[in-house]
């Protein structure tokens, strides 16, 4: 077949988190979101959470994740896209009053931004409202950063 | 790096907000969302809040919507994204719930759409059943570009 462009070499990867962060925030402690899991792609840390631009220009950012422990005090959970030179508030809600019936909640949220070569992006999340007892849960599912390079 | 594609002709936008604007919902008025800056790229109209397609195809758009000033009454807010295709429904929550404590509130979305030239897209947020007191406020942004 002709007249097909094959882009599939963008920078981009997919990472997802499959061990339970316990305790992390609750108290409005910002924690940077770890995700150890590399499922494709590449130029992203597991151990830090950061992903590193290695082709300047537009990218797509979407993250998910799912909070454990959760009371109805938790009245403020953020999720922010942390590039090198803007953050991006990507949600805000009320994970207390929203959560389930076993206490855990998903929050997501996700930005098309620019990026230099070299320029890094990472997730952070903040519980507020209580003592410092909400976790991230370990889940591939419900836990996953990812990134692609748009053009 | 070999085997990137650039291509520097490729539609996109990036539309913001310079300042909060107030009391745009919260009666049920549908209110087409406003972004008063075209930050990157072009084909977004800041008086309108359309987005016209220089080229048919797919486009992805980002869409993050801050509310601020929700009150208890607000209990159900609705965000789509309406393009001359079509409308589609993204966001459909009780407000009052997801609010956080400072009575704000960031919904943002991917949203894939087919656009033909000259087709346009634009934001609706509807907030209900409460009083026109809800804030569109500035860390909103609508973005889009062309996938293929």
């Amino acid at each position: 077949m002709t007249n097909i462009i094959d882009s599939g070499r963008q920078p981009a990867f997919l990472a997802n988190n499959s061990t339970t962060r316990s305790a992390v925030t609750g108290d409005g402690t910002i924690y940077t979101l770890i995700f150890n899991t590399l499922i494709n792609g590449n130029n992203f840390n597991t151990s830090s959470g950061v992903f590193t631009a290695s082709v300047s220009g537009w990218y797509i950012f979407n993250v998910c994740v799912i909070y454990g422990g959760l009371n109805s005090a938790e009245t403020t959970g953020t999720i922010n896209v942390i590039t090198t030179s803007v953050t991006y508030p990507v949600s805000n809600g009320n994970p207390g009053l929203c959560r389930a019936p076993d206490n855990s909640f998903l929050l997501r949220g996700c930005i098309m931004g620019n990026m230099n070569t070299g320029d890094t992006a990472y997730c952070t999340t903040q519980v507020s409202g209580s003592t410092k007892g909400v976790s991230i849960n370990g889940s591939s599912v419900y836990t996953y950063f990812s990134a692609r390079r748009m053009f | 790096m070999t085997n990137i594609i650039n291509s520097n002709i490729t539609p996109y936008f990036k539309a913001t907000l310079s300042s909060p604007i107030a009391n745009v919902t919260g009666d049920g008025t549908a209110y087409t969302c406003l972004f008063d800056t075209l930050s990157a790229g072009a084909g977004y109209n800041t008086s309108t809040g359309n987005f016209t397609a220089p080229r048919s195809g797919y486009y992805l758009f980002s869409i993050t919507i801050s509310a601020t000033n929700v009150a208890s009454a607000h209990t159900l807010s609705l965000i789509q994204l309406v393009t001359t295709f079509g409308t589609f429904s993204f966001s459909n929550l009780k407000l009052s719930n997801f609010k956080a404590t400072s009575n704000n509130a960031i919904i943002s979305a991917f949203v894939p759409a087919k656009m033909s030239l000259n087709d346009t897209a634009s934001v609706l947020w509807t907030v209900s059943n409460g009083t026109k007191i809800v804030q569109f406020d500035s860390i909103s942004s609508f973005n889009g570009v062309r996938i293929y």
